[in-house]
C-alpha cells in the first residue's frame, strides 16, 4: 500500500463521519424547514412565487461562493450582537448545505401535493375532513413518494456540495480532494471522490428503498431503509475515540509549504501530549480572522500578507523592524500572538524561465515593465487583489497583455508550458529551481518581506506555546525548499506529513 | 317535515350569478333530481348545502337549522356526499375507505361488512385497494363511504355520469332502493333527463341560476315553458324512436 494512500485511508474514518452529520443536518434542516414551505406554497400561489423564486436563485450561486459568503456574515452577526457565534466550520457550512437543500425539497413537495387527484381532495372536503387531517391523512400519504424523490434529489447534491466545505474550515471528504489538488497528490483526490461517491450512492440507495416502500405499500422496505440510515447517522454522531489531552486545532492555508508546516506543527503538538484538528484550504484573509475569533489555535503566516491585507500598510521597512510592529500591532488589535520567524521568507516574487529572461534582456521589474505589454501574467488566486499588486503596478508601470489566476500547481505548469511569460511565484518554492525560473529583483522595493511567523490565538496555553518553541528559527529556505519539492515534484512524490518528518525529525 | 329549505340563495361568478336567488324547500324523505345545463347552476346550490361553496347571499338550514351554525366539519360528517369522479382514497382499502367517517368522528363501531351488503359488494373486497375495483364497484363502495355514519341527508353531483350504460342503470335503481329503505332524503344533480325522470319523485329544472321548473315527473312532461319542455323531450322522443325500431 502506498504511504499517500495508507495516510488518506487513515483519515477516512473522521472525514466519512463528519461528511455524513453534516450532508445528515443539512438534508435534516432542508426537510423541516423544506416541507412546511411547500405546504404553504401549494396552498397559497401568494407564497409560491416568492418561495420557489428565492430557493432557485440560491440555487443560481456557486455552492462555494455560498458557503463562502456565510463566513463573513456569521463573523458580523457575530459583532453585531456580541454573541459567541462560530463563524467558521460546521455552522456557516451547515446554513449553506441546507439552503442548498432547500430547492428539491420545496420543489417536489409543492408538485406532490398540486398533483393529487383533485377528486379526492374534493372527496376529503365533502366528507368532512379539517385541513390538518386532509394533509395528515390523505395529501402527505399521497404526496409521500414525490417528496421522497426531492430528498433524495437534495441529499444526492447536498453530499457532493458538502466536500466544498473544506474552505470554511469544516472537515469533509474535501480535506482530501483540495489538499491532494494542491499537491497533485492523485491517490488523494481519487480517495476522496470515490468516498464522497460511494456515500451519495449508498444513501441514495437507501432512501430509494424507502420511496418504493412508499409507493408499494410495502412497510419492511420502509423500515429496512429508514433503519439503516438512522443507523449510520447515530455512527457518524458517536464521537471520534478521544485520546487524553487537550485539544489543538491547526489552519493551513492552501498550498504544500502550508501543508508541510501544519504537520510539523501536529507532530510537535502530539508529541507534547496534545489531540490535533486541522483546517486546511483557509484563504488568507479567512486564517487570520478565524485565529483572532478562536476557531483555530495557531499556524503559520507571513510577515507581508499580515502587513499589507490586516494592517493596511504600505511602506516596506526591515524585515526585524517589520515583524515587532507586527507582534506589537496584532495583540493590539486582536490579541493574537506573533510566536517568532520560522527562519525562512516566502515572499511573492516575479518569476520568468531562464532563456526568455535572457531573450527579452529582462532581469529587474523595472527592465519588465518595458517588455510587459507583450507578456501575459500568471498569478496566483489572490495575488491580483492583494495590495501588493498595486504597489507593484504602480512602482512599475507593470501592464500586461494579459493576466491570469491559477491555483499555485497549476501557475507553475502555465509557465512552464508558455502559457504565461511571467508568474508570482514564491520564494520558497522548491519549482523555482526545478523549473530553472528566475526571479526579477525589486530594486524600488515595491514587495515587503515575507518571513515566515508562527500565530497563535489569543490566551493560547503557555504548554502549546513552549511546543511549538523550537520551530522558531529552525527551518532555513534551502530546507523549506527542498520539502516543498519533495511534495511538489512529479517523480518519486511525498505527502506532507512525509516532507514534515524529514524537515523536523526531531518533532 | 322540511329537511331542508334554501332561501334566496344567490351566489357571483365575477359578473356572471351562478345562483339567482334561489329558494327550495325538501320534505324528509323526497328524492329530488337536479336537473339542466352545463352552467345552470345545480352543482354550486348542490354545494352551498355542505358548504363546499359559499353562497354570497341567502341562507340554508337543515332540519330548521342555519348550516353555518357550528363547525363545518361536522355539518359534513352528517351529509352524505358522492360524486362522479368518486375520490376514492387510492392509499387506503375498501374497509379503510369505508370507515373513514366514523373514524373521524372518533366513532369505533365496524359497519364496514353491513355497508359491503348494502351496496351489494362480496365482503372480501374489504382489503382490496380502490384500483382493483371496476368503475361501478368504485362507485358502489363511494355510496357505502358515504352512508357510513348514518347521514339523513345526501348529496350526490353526477353520481352515476362516468360509468357504462347498463352498470349505471343498475347503480341508479339500486341506489333508489337504498333510499326507499333507508329514510334517506337525496339530492342528486344529473345532466341525465331520463335518469332524473325514472330515479326521482321531483324534478326541478335549472337554467341560468334560477329555477325554471319543479314538478313530479309526470307533470314535468307537460310544463308549458318551451325549454323546459324542450330539455324533457329529448328522452322522450328517443323512447318513441327506439320503440319504432
Amino acid at each position: 500500500m502506498s504511504p499517500a494512500f495508507a495516510e488518506a485511508a487513515a483519515e477516512l474514518p473522521t472525514l466519512v463521519r463528519a461528511h455524513l452529520l453534516l450532508s445528515g443536518s443539512a438534508v435534516g434542516i432542508g426537510v423541516l424547514l423544506g416541507l412546511p414551505l411547500a405546504i404553504l406554497s401549494a396552498r397559497h400561489a401568494r407564497v409560491r412565487t416568492p418561495v420557489l423564486g428565492l430557493a432557485g436563485l440560491v440555487q443560481t450561486v456557486p455552492a462555494l461562493a455560498l458557503l463562502a459568503l456565510f463566513y463573513p456574515a456569521l463573523l458580523i452577526l457575530g459583532q453585531a450582537t456580541g454573541l459567541a457565534i462560530p463563524a467558521l466550520g460546521f455552522l456557516p457550512a451547515l446554513i449553506a448545505l441546507s439552503l442548498y437543500a432547500l430547492l428539491p425539497i420545496v420543489r417536489n413537495g409543492v408538485a406532490a401535493l398540486q398533483g393529487i387527484d383533485p377528486g379526492v381532495i374534493e372527496a376529503a372536503d365533502g366528507i368532512g375532513m379539517t385541513a390538518r387531517q386532509r394533509l395528515t391523512l390523505v395529501e402527505l400519504p399521497l404526496g409521500a413518494p414525490v417528496i421522497l424523490a426531492g430528498i433524495r434529489t437534495a441529499s444526492v447534491w447536498t453530499i457532493g456540495a458538502a466536500t466544498l466545505a473544506t474552505t470554511v474550515g469544516q472537515p469533509s471528504l474535501g480535506d482530501l480532494i483540495f489538499s491532494g489538488l494542491q499537491t497533485e497528490n492523485w491517490v488523494r483526490v481519487l480517495t476522496g471522490c470515490a468516498a464522497a461517491a460511494a456515500l451519495a450512492l449508498a444513501v441514495d440507495g437507501l432512501l430509494a428503498l424507502i420511496e418504493g416502500g412508499l409507493r408499494r405499500r410495502s412497510r419492511w422496505r420502509i423500515r429496512l431503509g429508514l433503519a439503516a440510515l438512522i443507523a449510520a447517522l447515530g455512527l457518524a454522531l458517536v464521537p471520534a475515540p478521544r485520546g487524553a489531552g487537550e485539544t489543538v486545532v491547526i489552519g493551513a492555508k492552501n498550498f504544500s509549504e502550508q501543508y508541510i508546516l501544519a504537520s510539523a506543527i501536529e507532530r510537535r503538538l502530539q508529541a507534547a501530549g496534545y489531540r490535533t484538528e486541522r483546517r486546511d484550504n483557509l484563504g488568507s484573509t479567512v486564517a487570520y480572522q478565524a485565529l483572532a475569533a478562536g476557531d483555530i489555535d495557531v499556524y503559520v503566516d507571513y510577515s507581508g500578507t499580515l502587513w499589507t491585507n490586516i494592517l493596511r500598510r504600505t511602506d516596506t521597512p526591515a524585515p526585524a523592524a517589520m515583524r515587532a510592529e507586527l507582534a506589537a500591532r496584532l495583540r493590539e488589535r486582536d490579541g493574537v500572538l506573533l510566536l517568532g520567524p520560522l527562519g525562512f521568507e516566502n515572499a511573492y516574487a516575479l518569476a520568468m524561465r531562464r532563456p526568455r529572461t535572457e531573450a527579452l534582456g529582462v532581469r529587474t521589474l523595472d527592465d519588465l515593465g518595458r517588455v510587459a505589454p507583450r507578456l501575459d501574467l500568471g498569478a496566483d488566486l489572490e495575488f491580483l487583489t492583494r495590495p501588493e499588486w498595486r504597489s507593484v503596478q504602480s512602482r512599475y508601470r507593470l501592464r500586461f497583455a494579459g493576466q491570469r489566476s491559477y491555483s499555485p500547481t497549476f501557475m507553475y505548469r502555465a509557465v512552464a508550458d508558455g502559457s504565461a511569460d511571467v508568474i508570482t511565484a514564491f520564494s520558497s518554492d522548491g519549482r523555482i529551481a526545478a523549473l530553472d525560473l528566475v526571479t526579477l529583483a525589486d530594486p524600488r522595493r515595491a514587495l515587503p518581506s515575507y518571513d515566515a511567523v508562527l500565530l497563535a490565538a489569543p490566551g493560547t496555553d503557555r504548554r502549546v506555546i513552549d511546543a511549538l518553541r523550537p520551530l522558531i528559527g529552525a527551518i532555513p529556505v534551502e530546507r523549506m525548499r527542498r520539502a516543498n519539492l519533495m511534495v511538489d515534484r512529479d517523480a518519486d512524490k511525498r505527502t506532507p506529513a512525509e516532507a514534515a518528518r524529514w524537515l523536523d525529525p526531531d518533532g | 317535515m322540511t329537511a331542508l329549505r334554501v332561501e334566496n340563495l344567490t351566489k357571483r361568478h365575477g359578473g356572471r350569478a351562478a345562483l339567482d336567488g334561489v329558494s327550495l324547500a325538501v320534505e324528509a324523505g323526497q328524492f329530488v333530481a337536479l336537473v339542466g345545463p352545463s352552467g345552470s347552476g345545480k352543482t354550486t346550490l348542490l354545494k352551498s348545502i355542505n358548504r363546499l361553496v359559499e353562497p354570497d347571499a341567502g341562507t340554508i338550514s337543515l332540519n330548521g337549522r342555519d348550516v353555518r351554525d357550528g363547525p363545518v366539519a361536522t355539518l359534513r360528517h352528517g351529509i352524505g356526499y358522492v360524486i362522479q369522479s368518486i375520490g376514492l382514497f387510492p392509499h387506503l382499502t375498501i374497509a379503510e375507505n369505508i370507515g373513514i367517517v366514523p373514524r373521524l368522528t372518533g366513532s369505533d363501531e365496524d359497519r364496514v361488512a353491513e355497508l359491503l351488503e348494502l351496496v351489494a359488494l362480496p365482503a372480501e373486497v374489504a382489503t382490496r385497494y380502490p384500483r382493483e375495483l371496476s368503475g361501478g364497484q368504485q362507485q358502489r363502495v363511494g355510496v357505502a363511504r358515504a352512508l357510513a355514519a348514518r347521514p339523513r341527508l345526501m348529496l350526490m353531483d353526477e353520481p352515476f355520469g362516468a360509468l357504462d350504460p347498463v352498470t349505471r342503470d343498475t347503480l341508479g335503481r339500486a341506489y333508489r332502493d337504498l333510499h326507499d329503505t333507508l329514510g334517506l332524503t337525496t339530492l342528486m344533480v344529473t345532466h341525465d333527463i331520463a335518469e332524473a325522470l325514472l330515479l326521482a319523485d321531483r324534478v326541478v329544472v335549472m337554467i341560468e341560476g334560477r329555477i325554471r321548473a319543479d314538478a313530479a315527473p309526470g307533470a314535468l312532461l307537460a310544463s308549458g315553458d318551451p325549454e323546459v319542455r324542450a330539455m324533457v323531450e329529448v328522452p322522450r322522443r328517443q323512447a318513441a324512436r327506439l320503440a319504432a325500431l
